[in-house]
């Protein structure tokens, strides 16, 4: 298709606005999309540089513009996009001119919701891929920060951008994150989390293969580690490759306070994490298998709680865990006002009118619901999805073989991680294999070395 | 597959000592005790490490003069086809034997200590199948899986040790060298069968290509003193705690050794319990060492495939199954230990012995 189908395809086109504009000898028509551009800037800085261009001897579109970057556009589908993306388009005879005019409308730059920091940076990423940009270079100022732009969709253009910083980010590493983002073989791309998803290789695990954050300043750091960034056009979620499960319990509290503290709240949260998957396992295991096992005072208190409680300990913890999980989704898809009604009414029925009415123990509630909270505690929310799901797998291996079928459903879970790799990084990478270089920084952090001052 | 090249030396030692702490740490206290009856029986552990560095030494020469081949290679181009397969098939069978021994061992601690009413198999078969999920993707894994492990194990020890301490009872583990010498030298060959692991060497040598011979011995022989190290520290605390005489007549001594542990206050008082779980590693890690060996030999005498994997795990649980009760299966404990010292001192001896002098040696 050349230049002059194209044309009439456009005129034809009730979305798009053709304006000819005689130059000279020839005309020159300015085509773009009136909903998604910015007319003033059209105004200004295209029809009144070409109306106003009087210069006998340098009769081209080229010359006109001074300051703004023109772009020479020959495939029919780059001219497409083009439009699309809010450019404006100048047909000269046969070479097409497009020039940046977009007029898209975002959101202003927030604190992400999703990920909450104590001190530190509060910028968030928005819907914009330009301005996502613009704000990680706010953060990492670096001559050795590329980007690589590409285009994802049969049907609809999603841009994606990897960026990635230059001797950090190893070869091998940014060849396989080209070679998947150029196989993605789907026709539309709405979110982060599609792109994600069609990024995957490890399609039937519960464990996140990218790590996604809305934070620059984390991008900014995961870039001067060596990882990779994939930016999607529309969407405020970058995502960062590779990820390790190490990486999935960082946060950047833990490098902006001081190592000591920092540390034993990382350890913390470890422990957190160890009991939100293990801890209502461990207990029914315990009450159903071992009670040689529970402390001689601990077990007759807890067989009283348990007195006239119909249903089996394997039943309570199943129903129990399930309420709390309904109550989590229930929060999040309410309105902002309603949410915390949920949870008083959850809180009411659960906590009291359960108990009352000898459904449930007690104690099963404090176990189940300090799991619970324990998994607020776990930084990435992909992860946090992936432990949920395996604490109820835990929960059927302890009810059918007690503390031994736990071991070993740890075991296969320890087999199926040390299996994972996140784009050819080993998952469990720097514990399964070993890299002690990095050890410094897994379950504690260590100090930064310094030097320079004086010494006290 | 995984992506294992190269062993490092830290790496070789972690499976070396996985490998070789397994069911022993459990029965040796016993067997020791009534061998040598004297509290000073942990010296036959140290002298039985020092002859175990000795055998193992020559597993390095092996591998290093056949760099890049396995056990079975190795038997197969030194002492030709037909008589190599034969050595193969006795060191898979010897694989099948530990492997099941050490299986039924843990079953029976599993049955006595958390599980009494589930059926046998039951325990068996899932562990069985857990350990040759493990396999199933190669030895990258399984050395991936040590590593990840070694030190919760390791970890474990070192509380349960801490914490018994307190518990020991030093006129217990005196008098030392008061003993008849000989027969603590003699018995020492009661902590032979503790050591088997390290002729995984010969197994896991494809990893090891470019290894010196004196790194590689160094690395074999850290292995072995570490495991001598937590052996006698173990069998002291044992001792200190049960006395000699107790210690005879218990039949898992390490593990009541661990439950006699109590602290005034403290709200968790079963100890066992972490000892139960550190020490399943370690036996989980062992049981697939041999696995893996029989998977291994299987594929190489026939054709490797899916179905060598399914053959030796039917066939492990089978002989796990055959014995009666756990008396029987200490009774073969003995034969057991003939056909480990053929086939872990006997075969490598000889193949070193013919290899030297037709002055064989195998270029990658």
């Amino acid at each position: 298709m050349n230049v002059k189908e194209f044309l009439s395809q456009k005129k034809n086109d009730d979305c798009v606005t053709v304006k000819t504009i005689p130059f000279d000898s020839h005309n020159i028509y300015v085509l773009y999309m009136p909903s998604i551009t910015d007319m003033t800037k059209i105004q200004d800085s295209i029809l009144a540089p070409l109306l106003e261009w009087n210069n006998p001897e340098d009769k081209t579109v080229d010359h006109a513009f001074s300051a703004e970057p023109l772009t020479i556009l020959f495939k029919t589908k780059d001219m497409d996009s083009h439009l699309l993306n809010g450019y404006t388009l100048m047909l000269e005879n046969e070479t097409v001119y497009a020039v940046e005019t977009c007029g898209f409308h975002y959101r202003a730059v927030s604190e992400p919701v999703s990920e909450m920091t104590l001190r530190g940076a509060r910028d968030g990423f928005i819907e914009s891929l330009e301005e996502n940009i613009k704000l990680l270079r706010v953060h990492l100022r670096s001559t050795h920060l590329k980007f690589e732009h590409l285009s994802l969709g049969l049907k609809a253009f999603t841009h994606v951008t990897i960026a990635y910083v230059e001797d950090e980010a190893n070869e091998k590493l940014l060849e396989e994150v080209r070679k998947r983002i150029k196989a993605v073989k789907e026709d539309y791309l709405p979110d982060g989390g599609v792109v994600e998803q069609s990024l995957e290789k490890n399609t039937f695990s519960l464990f996140p293969e990218l790590q996604e954050t809305e934070r620059p300043a984390k991008v900014a750091n995961a870039l001067a580690e060596g990882k990779v960034a994939i930016f999607v056009e529309g969407s405020p979620s970058v995502l960062l490759a590779p990820v390790t499960l190490n990486s999935l319990f960082q946060t950047s509290d833990d490098y902006n306070f001081k190592w000591i503290p920092a540390s034993l709240i990382r350890l913390m949260r470890f422990a957190a994490a160890f009991l939100a998957v293990m801890l209502p396992s461990i207990y029914i295991s315990l009450i159903s298998f071992h009670h040689g096992l529970i402390p001689t005072d601990l077990a007759i208190s807890i067989s009283k709680t348990r007195e006239g409680v119909p249903i089996p300990s394997f039943m309570e913890a199943f129903i129990m865990q399930m309420t709390i999980e309904i109550l989590r989704e229930a929060g999040i898809r309410l309105p902002k006002p309603i949410g915390p009604a949920v949870s008083i009414v959850g809180a009411i029925v659960i906590g009291e009118a359960a108990v009352t009415a000898g459904i449930v123990s007690p104690l099963m509630i404090i176990v189940v619901a300090f799991a619970a909270i324990c998994s607020f505690t776990i930084v990435d929310y992909s992860l946090s999805l992936a432990l949920r799901a395996v604490s109820f797998v835990m929960l059927f291996a302890a009810a059918m073989l007690g503390i031994y079928g736990l071991i070993l459903a740890v075991f296969i879970l320890s087999i199926h991680l040390i299996r994972l790799n996140s784009f050819t990084v080993p998952y469990l990478e720097p514990f399964a294999p070993y890299y002690p270089s990095r050890w410094k920084d897994t379950l504690i952090r260590l100090r930064f070395d310094k030097e320079g001052g004086s010494d006290e | 597959m995984s992506d294992l090249r190269q062993l490092t030396s830290i790496q070789l030692i972690v499976i070396f000592i996985s490998a070789m702490i397994g069911v022993g740490i459990i029965l040796m206290p016993r067997d020791l005790a009534n061998a040598v009856n004297a509290p000073d029986l942990w010296i036959s552990i140290i002298i039985g490490a020092f002859l175990m560095c000795l055998i193992a030494t020559l597993y390095v020469l092996l591998v290093t003069r056949y760099p890049g081949l396995t056990f079975f290679d190795m038997s197969k181009k030194i002492a030709g086809r037909w008589i190599g397969t034969l050595i193969n098939l006795f060191f898979i069978f010897y694989c099948l034997i530990v492997a099941s021994y050490i299986l039924r061992v843990t079953t029976a601690i599993i049955k006595n200590y958390l599980l009494d009413t589930t059926p046998l198999y039951v325990i068996i078969g899932s562990f069985l199948l857990v350990s040759l999920y493990l396999i199933s993707n190669g030895p990258g894994d399984v050395v991936r899986f040590f590593q990840l492990y070694f030190p919760v194990m390791m970890f474990m020890f070192l509380i349960l040790a801490l914490l018994s301490i307190k518990d020991v009872d030093v006129q217990n583990i005196r008098p030392v060298l008061q003993s008849n010498l000989l027969t603590t030298v003699t018995q020492s060959k009661i902590t032979f069968f503790s050591f088997i692991g390290i002729e995984f060497l010969m197994i896991f040598s494809p990893l090891i290509k470019k290894k010196k011979t004196r790194n590689l011995a160094l690395s074999v022989w850290i292995s072995i003193i570490v495991t001598a190290v937590i052996y006698v520290i173990f069998h002291v605390l044992t001792i200190g705690v049960l006395g000699i005489a107790e210690l005879k007549e218990i039949t898992f001594p390490t593990i009541e050794m661990a439950k006699s542990i109590e602290f005034q206050g403290f709200f968790f008082e079963r100890f066992e319990l972490i000892f139960i779980f550190g020490w399943l590693i370690t036996v989980f890690t062992s049981f697939t060492t041999y696995t893996y060996g029989m998977i291994l030999g299987i594929g190489k005498v026939t054709k490797p495939g899916w179905w060598c994997m399914a053959g030796a795990g039917l066939l492990i649980f089978i002989v796990a199954l055959y014995p009666e009760g756990l008396t029987e299966v200490l009774d073969y404990s003995s034969h057991i230990q003939w056909i480990g010292a053929v086939a872990v001192i006997g075969f490598p001896a000889l193949m070193l012995l013919i290899s030297l002098m037709r002055r064989q040696t195998h270029d990658t």
